[in-house]
C-alpha cells in the first residue's frame, strides 16, 4: 500500500488572539501530488509554514514518516526530508545560480562530495540552469527564478516539497511550464504539497486536494471529483451553481 | 607637487582606516537593518583595550588581533542581550537601544578611566618614513596596511566561508535564508560581532596615532556614518571607497582651507551626494529605502 509520508492531526495554530488553523487534518502519501486550495487568509500558507517549523502549533500533531515534527527546528525538519519553494520565489538575487543552489543544501553544507553529486542531479532535472550557473539569480526572468527556487528546494533530496503559489505572477505560458516542472519533480518520486489560489489549475493536475476555509478543512478528495463538486465549482471555479 | 603627493598619500592612508571603521557599520546595517549609533563607542572600547594591553607590555599592533576578537565577543553578547528582542520591533526602538548603549559606554568610560586623555606611545611612535621628499608617520602607514588586511579578511570571510554565505544570504532575503534552514538568529549575532570587531580593530589602529578619552567615539561615529552613506548603505566595497574619499577630503581641506573646515567639507560633499545619488556612490538605486545589496 501507499506509504503515508506526512500526517497532520487536528492542527490548531494561532497568531496571538487570531486563530488561523482550527483543526486541520491532512495526509500526503509518498510520491503524491496534493493541492491545498482556499482563498486569501484561509490558512494555506500557515499550514505549510507550520509543517516546516516556522510556526509552532498550539495543539495537534505533525508526523513525518511516523515521527513528530512539531517540536523540531527548521534545519532538523529539512534534514528529515521536507523543503519549501516559498511564495514569490525568493531566490538570493545578488548570488549566482550555483550559490543559490548550494544554499539549498545548507544543512548538509559540509558533505562536499555529495553536494557536487546533488548539484549534477538537479542540473539534469533542470538542464536550462546548466549554462546559467554563474548568472546572478536576480537578473533572471520570473519564470527562470521559479526554476532556480525549485532546483534549490531539490538540493536536499527531499521526500516532500512544499510549494507556495509557484505560478503566482507568471505569464500564462510560463504557468504551464512551471506546472510541467512540478510534474517533473513529482515523477522523480517526490511528493508535492501545492498551495494554489487558482483552483482550476491545481485540480487539473494533482492527485488529491484539500479545500481550506477560514482555517478549517471543508472539502477533500480526489482532484477530479472536486472539479465536479458543486461547492468547489461555485466558490472556487467561478461557475454559477446549477442548484 | 610634493605637498600634493604628501596630502594624497596621507589622505589615502587615513581613508583606509576609515574604510575598516565603516565596514563594521555598513555590515551590521546591511544584514540586520540596525543602524548602530554606538558604533563609535566600540571604537573607543578598542582604543582603551589597546591602551591597557600596551600598558601590560604588548605592542599595540600585536594587541590588535586580540582587540578584534575581544570586541567580536562583546558584540555577540551585546546583540544577544540587548538587540535580539528588538529585531521585530520598529526601527525607532533599535535607535534608542543603540543610543542607550552609547550613553552607557561613554559614562562607563568616564567613571572607570576618568575623562583624562590617554596616549599609546610605542618606542617607534614618532618614527617617520621618507619617500623622496614625502614624510609619513610610520604609525599611519602600519595602521593603513593593517586596516586593508583587516578589510580584505572580512571580505574573504564573507565570500569564502559557509558562515559568510549565510550572512550574505540573510542580508539579501532573511525569509529565504530561513527557508533553506539558516539559523538567522546566529547570523545576526555573528554579524554584529564582526561589525563590532571591525570597530574595535580600527580603534586599536588609531590608538597609537590619536589620544583616547571617553567621548572619542562621537567623532568616529560621525565619520563612519558619512562614509557609509557616501559609499552606499550596506555596500561593502562602498565602505572602502567612501572611507578613501572622506580621508582625502579631510587631509586636503585641512591643508588648503583650514583644519577646522575638514568636517564642514565632507559634510558638504555628503549633502551633495545625498541630493544627487541618495543610494550612495556604489549603492544600487533604490537601496536607500530597500537597504543592503551586496
Amino acid at each position: 500500500m501507499d506509504q503515508v509520508l506526512l500526517q497532520i492531526n487536528d492542527l490548531h495554530v494561532a497568531y496571538g488572539e487570531l486563530r488561523v488553523l482550527q483543526g486541520v487534518s491532512l495526509q500526503v502519501k509518498a510520491g503524491e501530488l496534493v493541492s491545498l486550495l482556499g482563498g486569501n487568509g484561509s490558512g494555506k500558507s500557515t499550514t505549510q509554514k507550520t509543517i516546516l517549523g516556522f510556526v509552532r502549533p498550539t495543539s495537534g500533531q505533525i508526523l513525518f514518516e511516523g515521527e513528530r515534527l512539531d517540536t523540531l527546528s527548521i534545519p532538523e525538519i529539512i534534514r528529515k526530508g521536507i523543503t519549501m519553494v516559498p511564495e514569490g520565489r525568493r531566490v538570493f538575487p545578488f548570488m549566482a545560480v550555483r550559490e543559490n543552489l548550494l544554499l539549498g543544501a545548507w544543512v548538509r553544507r559540509n558533505e562536499r562530495a555529495e553536494l557536487k553529486h546533488d548539484l549534477e542531479r538537479v542540473l539534469e532535472l533542470f538542464p536550462i540552469l546548466r549554462t546559467r550557473l554563474n548568472q546572478l539569480a536576480g537578473s533572471m526572468s520570473g519564470g527562470e527564478q521559479q526554476i532556480v527556487a525549485m532546483a534549490r528546494a531539490l538540493m536536499m533530496r527531499p521526500k516532500l516539497v512544499l510549494m507556495d503559489e509557484p505560478t503566482m505572477g507568471l505569464a500564462p505560458k510560463l504557468v504551464d511550464e512551471v506546472l510541467e516542472l512540478i510534474q517533473t519533480v513529482n515523477r522523480n518520486g517526490i511528493a508535492v504539497l501545492l498551495v494554489e489560489q487558482n483552483a482550476r489549475t491545481a485540480l487539473g493536475f494533482t492527485d488529491r486536494a484539500y479545500v481550506l476555509e477560514r482555517g478549517r478543512l471543508v472539502i477533500e478528495g480526489p482532484s477530479k471529483d472536486l472539479l465536479t463538486n458543486e461547492r468547489v465549482r461555485s466558490a472556487y471555479l467561478g461557475e454559477l451553481s446549477q442548484a | 607637487m610634493d605637498i600634493f603627493l604628501q596630502l594624497l598619500l596621507s589622505g589615502l592612508l587615513l581613508g583606509g582606516v576609515y574604510g575598516l571603521l565603516s565596514l563594521g557599520l555598513t555590515l551590521v546595517f546591511g544584514v540586520t537593518r540596525i543602524v548602530n549609533f554606538a558604533h563609535g563607542e566600540f571604537v573607543m572600547l578598542g582604543m582603551y583595550l589597546t591602551y591597557f594591553l600596551w600598558q601590560l607590555g604588548f605592542d599595540p599592533y600585536l594587541a590588535a588581533p586580540v582587540v578584534f576578537f575581544a570586541c567580536f565577543a562583546v558584540g555577540v553578547v551585546t546583540q544577544h542581550l540587548l538587540l535580539r528582542k528588538t529585531l521585530t520591533m520598529p526601527h525607532l526602538v533599535q535607535v534608542f537601544v543603540t543610543l542607550g548603549i552609547s550613553v552607557v559606554m561613554q559614562a562607563g568610560a568616564q567613571l572607570l578611566f576618568t575623562s583624562n586623555f590617554y596616549f599609546v606611545r610605542p618606542s617607534y611612535g614618532n618614527a617617520m618614513v621618507e619617500i623622496g621628499n614625502i614624510r609619513l608617520p610610520l604609525t599611519t602607514i602600519i595602521a593603513a596596511v593593517l586596516a586593508l588586511i583587516g578589510t580584505a579578511l572580512v571580505h574573504l570571510f564573507l565570500k569564502k566561508t559557509h558562515t559568510g554565505a549565510a550572512i550574505r544570504a540573510t542580508a539579501q532575503d532573511p525569509y529565504a535564508a530561513n527557508v533553506v534552514g539558516i539559523e538567522i538568529k546566529t547570523v545576526y549575532a555573528v554579524t554584529f560581532g564582526v561589525g563590532i570587531g571591525c570597530a574595535g580593530l580600527a580603534g586599536a589602529l588609531l590608538a597609537p596615532i590619536y589620544p583616547v578619552y571617553p567621548t572619542v567615539g562621537l567623532a568616529y561615529s560621525l565619520i563612519s556614518f558619512v562614509v557609509v552613506v557616501l559609499g552606499g548603505l550596506g555596500s561593502l566595497p562602498g565602505a572602502l571607497i567612501g572611507g578613501l574619499v572622506v580621508g582625502l577630503l579631510e587631509t586636503f581641506s585641512a591643508y588648503y582651507i583650514s583644519p577646522e573646515a575638514k568636517e564642514a567639507t565632507y559634510f558638504t560633499i555628503f549633502i551633495i551626494v545625498l541630493l544627487l545619488r541618495p543610494a550612495g556612490l556604489l549603492g544600487l538605486r533604490g537601496s536607500e529605502t530597500m537597504g543592503a545589496n551586496h
